[in-house]
């Protein structure tokens, strides 16, 4: 029977492993992240050429047109004369509003219909169907009800904070029997089992609760933004261009939006991974 | 028989909806005695554990602590759990102060506690790892620190080397043997391995399984640490073999 040529292992590979120090394997990791995330984009850049050549339609999006375009968004601003850090700061700041309002409703009605789960279960019959009801869904009454920026807050809202509720609420009845009898053996009354065991043990859920919440709250201000009747944001910068046929400046304005929800989603994961050292898992 | 009034005393009869788990278990527990409880798996050991741990309370019958129903939040008990009772999210040293933290013990007193009791265990130089960074018996071993550093009445462990490898099992049985003996507690053990408990306890109390009664309490009057090979050692073990054929049932039995 054949054997399989193993190398036996060398000295110098034993003294390299004993003075290996941890940090400079990681930089090298990111460094590869960097560069196999660059070779990305330049595939889908290539893509996009590809399509652009073929394509029939004078509308197409041209990487130069869109290139143009963002360069002249970015110096002169939108036809109105708003820049596009007005438009990214004031869809941001509805969507925190928003967020950060569903973020603390979220957690304490999921704590609390999570401790107490007859809450929950004696008032399903209203909080489910609302949840389906999709954020979109209650702009006409957003408009009929409220104005101005409260309008979009309670869009985004609606969107954030279901997702946020259930990750804590089906979080809750998940947390081990043995860490809470840990706890209740040594003396822990119903807070200490609270503070020291629950809401530890939730946290990495409420996290992956809250980065869910935060792209529904993306999708749903450009919805809100179309449609709510002030000048500025983002969603308002693709409609004013998509009314001009100006294909070229739409893409800038979804670039945006991307851009943006690109940096939100890795300010949370830097967040889960701090908080977060102790898991075993890999955050994606 | 050990003298004077018993620490603990049990006096249970205990059933889950349909499953009557404890038929009439009735025992003592005195002072500093290292009393092992032996039955086979499934035979209710671990409800066993948590009615004198007061985590449940007994469907009939009671358990006392001193004349006084047992009660965690006034007494002070140590428990080491079966499964890996180590919280994921708190470094080594965090996971012993917890206790400390309910007890509402802080400060420079804590910390020394801390640190007496992981050297004690072996895991000095561990504290600031995670759970998820040590072995299975290093777990353990955090459970059986954050144990030993309350002052405690009551020690309870439950079946704690059921899931750890032969070698590290004989390991950590001399180990808790010899804190056990420095820092003289009352203890309660639990297990289904026969060796075990004659090599452990001060006095034996062979369970059947469920629904459990007492078949028979022993002492073991061996000096201790104890040679699992001694003719008097396999003359105790082999006894118990031939007590718990009798009521060797179809889930789990002994080893």
């Amino acid at each position: 029977m054949a054997k399989a040529e193993i190398a036996p292992v060398e000295a110098s590979q034993i003294s390299e492993l004993k003075n290996r120090i941890g940090k400079s394997s990681r930089v090298s990791r990111r460094l590869k992240i960097y560069v196999y995330n660059m070779i990305t984009v330049g595939i889908f850049l290539m893509a996009w050429a590809i399509i652009q050549n073929t394509t029939t339609s004078s509308y197409f999006p041209t990487i130069g047109g869109v290139g143009k375009a963002a360069v002249e968004l970015a110096t002169k601003g939108d036809i109105q004369g708003f820049s596009l850090i007005q438009h990214a700061w004031a869809s941001s700041l509805r969507v925190l509003s928003g967020f950060g309002l569903a973020l603390v409703m979220g957690v304490t009605l999921g704590l609390l219909m999570g401790l107490y789960p007859s809450i929950y279960e004696n008032s399903k019959v209203i909080i489910e169907p609302i949840r389906f009801i999709p954020p979109i869904a209650w702009i006409p009454m957003a408009m009929v009800l409220l104005r101005g920026f409260t309008r979009y807050v309670f869009i985004i809202w609606v969107g954030a904070f279901f997702p946020i509720f259930i990750s804590v609420l089906t979080s809750i009845p998940r947390v081990e029997t043995i860490l809470k009898d840990s706890v209740k053996v040594y003396g822990g009354s119903r807070w200490d089992i609270l503070k020291k065991i629950v809401i530890p043990s939730v946290t990495p859920e409420i996290l992956a609760g809250a980065r869910i919440g935060l792209g529904d709250s993306w999708m749903c201000i450009v919805a809100a933004e179309m449609i709510g009747g002030e000048p500025v944001g983002v969603g308002r910068l693709i409609l004013k261009y998509a009314d001009l046929l100006n294909m070229n400046a739409v893409v800038v304005g979804m670039i945006l939006v991307g851009v943006i929800g690109l940096a939100c989603n890795e300010v949370v994961l830097q967040i889960e991974r701090r908080l977060f050292r102790w898991r075993s898992q890999i955050t994606l | 028989m050990p003298v004077g009034k018993p620490k603990i005393e049990v006096d249970v009869a205990h059933r889950y909806d349909s499953l009557m788990v404890l038929d009439h278990i009735r025992f003592d527990v005195y002072e500093n005695e290292f009393l092992c409880l032996l039955g086979p798996s499934g035979c209710g050991k671990t409800t066993m554990a948590n009615l004198i741990a007061g985590l449940l309370k007994p469907r009939a019958g009671s358990v006392k602590l001193d004349g006084e129903p047992v009660n965690p939040q006034k007494h002070n008990i140590s428990y080491v759990f079966q499964a890996r009772s180590c919280l994921p999210w708190r470094t080594v040293k965090d996971n012993v102060k917890i206790a400390l933290e309910i007890k509402g013990i802080s400060g420079p007193v804590a910390e020394e506690k801390i640190a007496n009791v992981l050297q004690i265990v072996g895991l000095k130089g561990f504290e600031n790892y995670f759970p998820n960074q040590i072995s299975g018996g290093m777990k353990q071993r955090v459970a059986i620190a954050r144990a030993f550093c309350v002052e405690s009445d009551l020690l309870i462990l439950d079946e704690p080397f059921g899931s750890l490898d032969a070698q590290t099992r004989y390991v950590m049985q001399t180990e808790v043997l010899r804190i056990c003996e420095k820092m003289k507690r009352t203890v309660i053990f639990i297990t289904n391995n026969i060796e075990e408990s004659v090599f452990l306890a001060d006095r034996l109390i062979v369970f059947s399984s469920a629904p459990a009664k007492i078949i028979k309490e022993i002492e073991v009057k061996l000096p201790k640490p104890r040679n699992v090979t001694h003719p008097e050692f396999l003359s105790i073990r082999t006894s118990i073999s031939k007590l718990t054929d009798i009521s060797q049932d179809v889930a789990g039995g002994y080893r």
